[in-house]
């Protein structure tokens, strides 16, 4: 894969934490647009600080992370949140705010988009729709079981169309029936265009989509397969 | 400009929802802010009622001349003749112990009194307009008025401009060390009361960050509630204001203060109000901006 087509492009780069923790230590990839790529390796391994180095919520250690061929780390910090709207973050402790409703919850990247508030609310319902939970938009997350929650990050993650979605654990707390509409709606959502990087324990659960697999070990990139 | 519009109608309905969820507190902020601020913005405008005294025309170069109180009417005529004469004075009023007495008689409480002493106490006296008017030559006229003879007392309303002046001078410097002290507090207090805020929302703020949302964003519905609470304060202050600048008004209002114009001073005017409410607004934003701006430079993302 050509260096200039990658819409994120990490080459050697490196995470240290204080403490001297070596979360990523010299991590090489390329995500192609419309790539979808499933990260994956054991507890510690790296996966998330690898995610939140492409959401540039944290800043390489050593090597460089492009995003659309911009360097992250020279970004000025007032052009980070522009960056990031171009993501859909599902966390792996989902972040849902605790005193805010579902709905709301769901319509924050659209309320910080600036969307007029009648398409927004069109939105927030298609999203909660696809996951299954418009039923409950006034809920309140504590009152939300943890696989209701999950899906409910996944709804905010998607609900502006973001071009890249990063999801972490996104099927987590899921039992198998919603694990496997979690990983269709997250299909569907690449079959129309969208770059999705996923980062799991659970490989197996989305073999179907046809992912390129990529294993991290104790901070760096095992053997590449493509499945 | 539709859509900032619409970010700002939002930020502030999200600022009207963060202060109707904890009224009891907000109103207590701006009850005791806008109290303490009351104090600077009524001095001001006791300063300003003190000026009209200063200009008003018992501060012209005037010297009130009293009689002994048994001085005989032919001595009293004379001393007036030769008052009238005298080069330096360019007008002579004549107040006759008769006058002075009605005019007393009109205030009502001081009435009783006099009919209790049963005899007039009071000196004929003369009001003396002085040429000229440098407060050099009104004290040698002075000074030479009160060595002739049948002469009780001479005073020199200069005396009385010059505490006026040094009065209002006192007071508009307190009026205006006070309310840069509170100006000062009212940012610390909006400071505080948005800190506050700002750290039961800090996981909603760190969520924002992370999807996208701007510095600006964040701040915006802070920014609103501390303007508000500024706001607010500074209408409490003109409120409080206005109420005592009332009753004093009407305590004040019997007495001879003589100029209405003093009255009309004391009336709390547009001025004060937008004074109050800006100044407040203005304070509030700073506050608000500075409570924010802190949190986010020490959450900044990115380390
Ligand atoms: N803020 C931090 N400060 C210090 N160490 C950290 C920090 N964040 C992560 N680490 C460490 O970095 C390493 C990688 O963490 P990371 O969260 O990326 O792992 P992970 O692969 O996502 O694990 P899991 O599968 O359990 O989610 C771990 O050893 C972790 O303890
Ligand atoms: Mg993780």
């Amino acid at each position: 894969m050509a260096h200039d087509t990658a819409l994120i492009s990490l080459s050697g780069v490196a995470r240290h934490y204080p403490g001297g923790v070596e979360a990523l230590r010299g991590v090489s990839l390329q995500v192609a647009r419309g790539d979808l790529v499933v990260v994956s390796g054991p507890s510690g391994a790296g996966k998330t600080t690898l995610l939140r180095l492409m959401a540039a919520i944290e800043r390489p250690t050593a090597g460089s992370v492009l995003v659309n061929g911009q360097n992250v780390a020279a970004l000025r910090p007032r052009a980070i949140p522009w960056l990031r709207r171009n993501f859909g973050l599902v966390f792996q402790d989902h972040k849902l705010l605790s005193d805010r409703s579902l709905f709301h919850n769901v319509a924050l990247p659209l309320r910080i988009a600036g969307f007029e508030p009648r398409e927004a609310a069109r939105r927030v319902r298609a999203a909660l729709d696809k996951v299954g939970l418009l039923h409950r938009e006034r809920a309140m997350p504590a009152a939300l079981s943890g696989g209701e929650q999950q899906r409910a990050c996944i709804a905010r993650a998607i609900v502006h169309r973001p071009a890249i979605v990063l999801a972490d654990e996104p099927t987590a707390n899921l039992d198998m029936a919603y694990a496997s509409d979690i990983v269709s709606l997250l299909g569907a959502f690449h079959g129309v265009g969208s770059t999705l990087v996923i980062a799991t324990h659970d490989v197996a659960a989305f073999t179907p989509l046809g992912p390129r697999q990529v294993y991290l070990c104790a901070g760096l990139v095992g053997p590449q397969m493509q499945s | 400009m539709k859509t900032w519009l619409r970010e700002h109608r939002l930020a502030l309905h999200e600022a009207l929802g963060r202060l109707a969820s904890q009224s009891v507190g907000f109103a207590l902020t701006v009850l005791v802010i806008g109290i303490a601020a009351a104090l600077p913005l009524g001095l001001r405008l006791l300063t300003g009622a003190v000026d009209v005294l200063d200009r008003g025309p018992v501060a012209t170069a005037q010297l009130t001349v009293f009689a002994t109180v048994d001085a005989a009417p032919p001595v009293v005529q004379a001393l007036g003749e030769r008052l009238g004469r005298h080069p330096a004075a360019a007008g002579v009023r004549f107040v006759s112990r008769d006058q002075a007495l009605a005019a007393l008689h009109r205030d009502a409480g001081l009435a009783q009194l006099m009919e209790d002493l049963g005899s007039n106490p009071l000196p004929d006296a003369w009001i003396v307009t002085a040429r000229g008017g440098d407060a050099a030559g009104l004290e040698t006229l002075r000074d030479e008025v009160s060595g002739w003879a049948g002469v009780d007392q001479v005073l020199l309303d200069a005396d009385r401009a010059r505490t006026l002046r040094a009065l209002a001078g006192g007071l508009r410097q307190t009026a205006r060390l006070l309310g840069a002290l509170l100006g000062v507090a009212l940012v610390a207090v909006c400071f505080s009361t948005v800190r506050l805020q700002v750290l039961t929302q800090r996981e909603e703020i760190e969520v924002a960050k992370l999807i996208g949302a701007t510095d600006a964003f964040i701040r915006r519905p802070y920014l609103y509630f501390g303007t508000l609470q500024g706001l607010v304060s500074g209408l409490v202050a003109f409120g409080v204001v206005a109420g005592g600048s009332e009753s004093l008004r009407h305590a004040l209002a019997p007495a001879e203060l003589g100029a209405v114009a003093v009255l009309d001073a004391l009336a709390p005017d547009l001025a004060s109000l937008w004074l109050a409410v800006g100044v407040g607004g203005v304070l509030g934003w700073l506050g608000a901006w500075l409570s924010v701006s802190e949190h986010l430079r020490r959450t900044s993302p990115g380390g």
